[in-house]
């Protein structure tokens, strides 16, 4: 079992956000929850990525436990892609040791490669404070990009499709189906719509799980 | 510079006394030199200083205290209350905000423009503002009086001022370039800060804190390293603008001593000469940096003028 989550409860000091989820998501499947703004699919997708540690019930990652293990076997793509201030390559590997082919294969897989050769400075190319010399359909790709070097088992999207216009939408999907490609994916989203294909839906009401 | 005009027009009922109280002062302050300069000439020409003139120049002095006092009430008063106005201002500019143009504001320059900014704009109220108007008036009305007591020495112990001045010009100028090297380093590190903060679950999950560290430490070195050549530059020139300052008194004392041996002037005129020359050559010397300060001022003001709304009525206080 790639992901698996019993009993998972979650609150706010006394806002109860999840109470007793219950899901298993085996390798290579391809989930997606959906539900209202505010109903808590970000919080248990932050719970999955192991930024918060459970409160009541268990959650294991490719059989990991620890917060800090699950981490490692998790990579996120957010609506906004949080990009640091730096360089497109030190945004992929994000100062980890890599080499020029592995950094090549993500950012040809995240359709990158044509408008980074296009670039005076090439990957090297500052993005900005809060990538705030790229547009947004780069950042996005520039953090699919970081996600593909990771090369993690499980793959997590906050509603990573949620903001795409029409001209960047393609290379974005065609960069998530990269990043997903034989992954775990858990993907998060408030539209009952998606780009993407999943095995299966589920819908988060009051804080509980049901099939959509 | 028209949200300044704002800020004052906002005080115009205060701002006007304390402009006719600055001349008053200076009035006053050359009325007292006027009396001791006749004090010391008769003494030194063994006279006697009578009862009427010794409780003329006592009135005189409490009244320099007084009206000096009251400048400093009213214009600390105006200074704090115009700063009151533009932090007032800043913070009503916010509430006027849609939560989406909130969303998209950027904390840590926020935050800087409120630490740096709008804390610079108040050091200058306070401390410039009024002591620039009374300046002014110091130096023309000096000057003025200096030319008509005696014009030769008037304009000798002046003639290298203008050569100081126009090296303290060059100084400012080459000061002013590495302090704004030194803040935009500043502004740069306080971005990154605000930055860290908003992406940290991604530094997170991506094990990224050793790449941030670097980067932090490169613009915290960058800082470093623009603030150790702004203040190398400032000592190295100011030093010099130090030394050449003296000059001018040098030339008083040598010039107006030589002038008073031959007796072509009298002890008590050179003594409200060398009282006085600060009036004249002393603001004439510091003009540049005064008008450095004042652009920096400016830029200052410009900066946050989009962030300030103003009411422009008067208000009644």
């Amino acid at each position: 079992m790639s992901i698996y989550v019993e009993n998972l409860s979650f609150a706010y000091g006394d806002k109860q956000i999840l109470r007793e989820i219950n899901l298993n998501v085996k390798n290579g499947e391809s989930i997606r929850i959906i539900g209202v703004s505010g109903c808590g699919k970000s919080t248990l997708l932050k719970l999955l990525a192991g930024l918060y540690k459970a409160q009541d019930g268990i959650i294991e990652v490719q059989g990991e436990r620890n917060p800090e293990q699950i981490r490692r076997q998790v990579s996120v793509v957010m609506q906004n892609p949080m990009l640091f201030p730096a360089s497109i390559k030190d945004n992929i590997t994000c100062g980890h040791p890599m080499s020029n082919e592995t950094i090549k294969r993500a950012c040809d897989a995240a359709q990158l490669s044509d408008w980074i050769a296009s670039l005076p400075d090439g990957i090297d190319t500052y993005v900005g404070e809060r990538g705030g010399k790229v547009s947004g359909g780069q950042a996005q790709r520039i953090a699919i990009a970081r996600a593909i070097a990771k090369d993690a088992p499980v793959v997590l999207l906050d509603e990573a499709t949620s903001a795409l216009d029409g001209d960047t939408s393609k290379a974005v999907i065609a960069a998530l189906e990269s990043l997903t490609k034989g992954k775990t994916v858990v993907s998060v989203s408030h539209r009952p719509d998606d780009l993407m294909e999943y095995n299966r839906i589920y819908r988060l009401e009051g804080g509980r799980l049901f099939n959509a | 510079m028209n949200l300044m005009k704002k800020l004052l027009y906002k005080r115009i009922r205060l701002v006007i006394p304390a402009l006719g109280i600055c001349i008053l002062s200076t009035a006053l302050t050359l009325c007292w030199n006027l009396q001791l300069s006749a004090i010391i000439n008769i003494v030194n020409s063994n006279g006697i200083i009578t009862s009427g003139r010794i409780i003329a120049a006592i009135i005189t002095v409490i009244a320099c205290m007084t009206i000096s006092y009251m400048l400093s009430m009213i214009s600390g008063w105006i200074c704090e209350t115009m700063a009151h106005d533009l932090r007032m201002g800043y913070a009503g500019h916010f509430t006027s905000l849609s939560l989406l143009e909130i969303d998209n504001l950027n904390s840590g320059e926020q935050l800087s423009m409120l630490q740096n900014e709008i804390g610079d704009i108040y050091a200058f109220l306070h401390n410039n503002l009024f002591s620039f108007a009374d300046d002014a008036v110091k130096f023309i009305a000096t000057f003025i009086w200096m030319l008509w007591l005696n014009p030769s020495l008037t304009l000798l112990f002046n003639i290298p001022t203008v050569f100081i001045t126009l090296y303290t010009a060059y100084a400012s100028k080459v000061i002013g370039k590495a302090v704004h090297r030194s803040q935009q380093a500043n502004a740069h590190m306080n971005g990154f800060a605000d930055t860290l903060i908003a992406v940290f679950p991604i530094l997170r999950l991506f094990d990224a804190a050793q790449l941030i560290r670097a980067q932090y430490n490169a613009a915290l070195d960058q800082w470093e390293s623009a603030r150790v050549i702004e203040e190398n530059t400032r000592a190295k020139l100011m030093s010099l603008s130090a030394v050449l300052s003296c000059i001018p008194l040098l030339l008083l004392t040598l010039i107006g001593g030589t002038q008073t041996v031959k007796g072509s002037t009298a002890i008590g005129t050179l003594y409200v000469f060398i009282n006085l020359s600060g009036n004249v050559s002393g603001i004439m010397m510091n003009m540049p940096g005064r008008i450095a300060m004042f652009r920096k001022f400016s830029a200052d003001m410009m900066r946050i003028e989009p962030f300030v709304s103003i009411q422009t009525g008067r208000i009644r206080k």
